[in-house]
């Protein structure tokens, strides 16, 4: 930010909150006012100036600090619904002379936050704030909120750092088994050329390709040859399995309902990160959108993009096309 | 150290702190000060938080407490005391345990009024010390206390530190720069709700009557009332330094009083008398009802207001005039000129037989009123003993418990007493009381403070009114004489009459005239004070604007040993330091696999065991592992910038 902008009075993202501390201090100031006019006493009137010379004090050294302040979140690479989720925040200190002490970070609209002590003129200090979001979705990417209340704390004086782009939280991650699956099973084999996937027996070793999974990587080859090595495993016979869930429910606007809903999702996700990562080909239905069964890091992160941004909708649930292979309907009971 | 015991050991140091005023100024008893002392230090050298008192045993402290307030006087020397010493036994019991948070703030409040009415109290120069040291702990206890208070709040961990110490330096510096400004700006107006005397002020000061059973324990002090000039004197005789306020004959119950049934208005005498004498020019420092005047006065220069006599012979002014209130007498040293004795003066309302058999004692062998007269002075000077601790019962006469009892007193009980002794020889005698003494300040110049009010007696004798003085010599007001301009003491004195003039006395009149002063100063400089701020404007523009032409140095961030030589491989990508600031990891990472064929995966393991230290998920892998991935993928990079050119990250 520009210089001329630390001489607004108000910039943007500024914001202002009394403490408690600035009644009991406004309460203070009026009583020895009130006493020193009423007496004449020049000890008052002392004791009344420094009172107020330390509230305008604080105040400037509070404003210069916040001022030069700046901050920029990090976010994990993937964000769980109900799963604590740890935000690296960045904070750099521009004033050339004055440190910036006791820094609160927070996300705006999130729980939790972090306290960074002190920050040294023209340096930056790291710190976690670690959050949690409610519900899955997605949501416009929080804004990074920095606080400052030294000296004094009569204030809190808050700059908010806003961040472009939105956040997809994945469904919750619950405990919970894996279904019985109904159908004929359809099995595959290795789709195309240089796709391995896990649970097979490994075949042979071989140089990494694009597209491998890095947990097949060989550490100890590539540590003695000095390039990635990972495991091809043997092809196997995988079935073919779906989860269908079905987003239709009698009431979509009850808050009840929603909640239930939100738990249905959350353990189709759950199951469908379990089975993919225990090799299985997996696909999901949630009509009428049809991911057909795949393996993967990326075909999982398709799925649970799929599961976070369902929403249930009034209607009644139909077949809506003949499944080749076995699945697994989720479905609310009230829906019909 | 928990911030629990952090806390008790910064309100135990608070207390400490609060019973300095409150001590030295007298506004408390010493004795109800201990406790809180005490239970100070218990707190601030213990190793424990201690968890406050049982109810049961705060509920049994409370009547000693009172009993206490009680037994210090009660409400017979005014409200003010006995609340104060409330207040400070009640602040000792809160303070133990005072650390848990509901019950700090409490402790707080009590500290908090305590200490204005310590500094209230004070007039010592030390008493700016006292509150830049405080504001300087405070900033310091706020600074250590919040970081602590808000690492609880947001359940992680507690960050500790000592707070910077710039950051409390300016929080200091600043109040005290931005306050001495407020100090002599805020408005000197009196309340017209000024509260009254609320009983008998304990501090030393000129009384108009003298009333020997509320006096109890005086406190000096050191508020500056009067001061006298004797323009045409090279050499100032100290017996000159005494000045009448009030002239008593009436004694009725331990109280020496004149009505008003002799006013006297109009032309005095005193304003026309003639001009031979010593000339004075004297100046009321506080507001006042009445001029102070030598004893032998012969012509008074009045302020312009109407002027009047009562009937204690004072010349009275009215009540309101703001200080400093300046006049001129001419006085003849040798004499004291009063109205002639009458019957009043010779009336003994107490004891008389008693009185008359120690009078007799002691002026025994003595002949003349004269003689007689220094007999009883000498007599009491020697025989009793000074002291400013006096509890006179209020069942027995306060002048026969002085004389029979207590045998010790102030300038009051001495003179009251000789006065009585002198009437019960048939002398007339009258009670006198102004101020006496001074401090000298140079050039004939003397400060009288209200440590300099006196009493003593006026006797007839021989056809004239004569000046005695019973108080023994350590408890009658000295004159300071004669001291060398460079003395440290005359330094402190001076320095001491500055604080008294323009910090404890500044007054309505005083600010006005700074405001005139500056204000005139201003126009007569109007100019060079344009052309000043005109330079100091440019400067400081010339400053800023430099400031934001010269490239300002990054801010160094923290990184770790494997962001740093990430940091690196993306500068060799051809990434610019600025850019890389305002770069995430993941399109860092995505410019430098356009770059890489061989090292694609190393790199992306790189940038994924970064992200995963990061977040603490795992512990960092081999220093040898890493070295070699870095090689790998850094070897890859130069090979590619050797090769050709493509568009440096984040263009094109």
């Amino acid at each position: 930010m520009p210089w001329p902008a630390a001489l607004e009075w108000r910039f943007p993202g500024f914001a202002l909150a009394p403490t408690r501390g600035f009644w009991w201090f406004l309460l203070w100031v009026g009583l020895v006012g009130l006493a020193a006019l009423n007496t004449g006493n020049n000890a008052l009137y002392m004791l009344l100036a420094i009172s107020l010379g330390a509230f305008v004090a604080s105040g400037v050294l509070s404003r210069h600090s916040l001022g030069h302040l700046r901050a920029e979140a990090t976010w994990p690479a993937e964000v769980w619904a109900g799963a604590a989720t740890r935000v690296t925040v960045a904070v750099t200190n521009n004033s050339p002379w004055l440190p910036a002490w006791a820094v609160v970070c927070r996300l705006e609209g999130l729980p939790g936050g972090t306290v960074l002590p002190m920050i040294p003129p023209r340096q930056a200090a790291q710190g976690v704030v670690v959050t949690r979001f409610s519900r899955r979705g997605l949501y416009p990417r929080p804004a990074l909120v920095v606080e400052v209340r030294a000296p004094l704390g009569f204030f809190v004086k808050a700059l908010r750092f806003s961040s472009e782009g939105d956040l997809l939280v994945y469904p919750q991650l619950v405990a919970a088994g894996v279904p019985r699956f109904v159908g004929t099973p359809q099995g595959t084999r290795e789709l195309g050329a240089g796709k391995t996937q896990r649970g097979g027996e490994v075949e042979l070793l071989r140089e990494f390709r694009p597209g491998d999974d890095v947990r097949d990587v060989h550490w100890k080859q590539t540590a003695r040859q000095g390039r990635v090595i990972v495991m091809e495993r043997k092809d196997r016979e995988r079935h073919l399995r779906f989860l269908v869930l079905d987003p239709h429910v009698r009431d979509p606007d009850n808050p009840t309902t929603r909640q239930r809903f939100d738990d249905l999702v959350a353990e189709v996700a759950s199951v469908a990160r379990k089975l993919i990562q225990q090799g299985h080909a997996v696909g999901l239905v949630v009509h009428p959108t049809v991911v057909p069964p795949a393996w993967g890091i990326e075909h999982l992160r398709q799925i649970l993009t799929l599961l976070a941004l369902v929403e249930p909708r009034r209607g009644v649930v139909g077949v809506p096309f003949s499944l080749q292979g076995e699945h697994a309907v989720y479905r609310l009971g009230e829906s019909s | 150290m928990s911030t629990s015991l952090l806390w008790q050991r910064w309100l135990a140091l608070a207390a400490l702190a609060v019973t300095l005023p409150l001590g030295f100024s007298g506004a408390v008893n010493w004795l109800f000060l201990l406790p809180l002392a005490g239970v100070g230090l218990a707190l601030l050298f213990s190793r424990t938080v201690y968890p406050p008192l049982p109810a049961w045993v705060e509920n049994l402290l409370a009547p000693l407490i009172l009993l206490a307030a009680l037994a210090a006087g009660g409400l017979r020397f005014g409200i003010l005391r006995p609340v104060a010493n409330l207040l400070v036994l009640l602040t000792a019991v809160r303070l133990w345990g005072g650390a848990p948070r509901p019950r700090r703030y409490t402790v707080l409040a009590l500290l908090a009024v305590l200490n204005a009415a310590g500094v209230a109290s004070s007039t010592h120069p030390a008493l700016v010390l006292y509150l830049v040291v405080g504001l300087a702990a405070l900033t310091f206890a706020t600074a250590q206390l919040l970081p602590l208070e808000l690492g609880q709040r947001l359940g992680g961990a507690a960050p500790r530190g000592q707070p910077p110490w710039r950051l409390w330096l300016a929080t200091t510096a600043l109040a005290l720069a931005v306050g001495a400004p407020l100090f002599v700006l805020f408005p000197r107006l009196r309340s017209p709700f000024a509260a009254a005397g609320m009983g008998a002020r304990p501090i030393s000061g000129f009384r108009e009557a003298v009333s020997l059973h509320q006096l109890g324990e005086i406190k000096t002090s050191r508020r500056p009332m009067l001061r006298v000039r004797f323009p045409d004197q090279a050499e100032v005789n100290p017996q000159w330094l005494r000045f009448v306020g009030a002239t008593l004959s009436h004694y009725r119950a331990g109280r020496w009083l004149e009505g008003r049934r002799q006013v006297q208005r109009g032309d005095l005498p005193i304003l026309r008398g003639d001009q031979v004498g010593v000339r004075a020019e004297f100046s009321l420092e506080q507001t006042s009802d009445r001029l102070f005047l030598p004893p032998g006065a012969r012509r008074l220069v009045p302020p312009e207001v109407e002027v009047w006599l009562d009937g204690a012979e004072a010349v009275r002014i009215p009540r309101g005039l703001v200080p400093p209130i300046a006049y001129q007498v001419v006085f003849d040293p040798s004499g004291v000129y009063t109205r002639p004795p009458g019957d009043e003066d010779l009336a003994v309302p107490i004891s008389r037989p008693a009185l008359e058999r120690l009078a007799q004692r002691v002026t025994e062998g003595h002949q003349g009123a004269w003689a007689k007269a220094k007999a009883l002075e000498t007599y009491l000077q020697a025989n009793y003993r000074y002291s400013t601790r006096t509890l006179a019962p209020l069942r027995a006469d306060p002048v026969e418990w002085f004389l029979w009892t207590s045998r010790e007193g102030h300038c009051e009980f001495f003179a009251s007493a000789m006065v009585l002794l002198l009437r019960a020889q048939g002398i007339p005698a009258r009670l006198q009381t102004g101020f006496a003494g001074g401090q000298d300040l140079g050039n004939g110049e003397f400060l009288l403070r209200d440590a300099n009010a006196h009493a003593w007696v006026l006797a007839f004798v021989n056809n004239r009114w004569h000046i005695f003085d019973p108080t023994p010599p350590e408890g009658q007001p000295a004159a300071e004489l004669g001291r060398s301009a460079w003395d440290w003491r005359a330094i402190w004195a001076r320095l001491g009459e500055i604080w008294d003039r323009w910090i404890i006395t500044f007054s309505l009149a005083d600010q006005l005239d700074v405001l005139l002063a500056v204000w005139a100063k201003v126009r007569r400089h109007w100019l060079w004070i344009a052309v000043a701020g005109l330079v100091a404007l440019a400067g400081v523009a010339v400053a800023v604007l430099s400031r934001r032409w010269r490239p300002r140095p990054q801010a160094r961030l923290t990184l770790s040993p494997l962001g740093r030589s990430l940091w690196q491989l993306a500068r060799l990508a051809g990434w610019e330091e600025g850019a890389l600031h305002h770069a995430t990891p993941t399109k860092v990472l995505e410019t430098l696999l356009l770059r890489l064929e061989r090292s694609r995966a190393t790199c992306q393991w790189l940038f994924l065991v970064h992200q995963q230290v990061t977040y603490g998920l795992v512990q960092p892998p081999g220093a040898r592992q890493l070295r070699r991935a870095l090689r790998e993928v850094r070897g890859e990079l130069v090979a590619y910038r050797r090769q050709g050119s493509t568009p440096p990250p984040g263009e094109g």
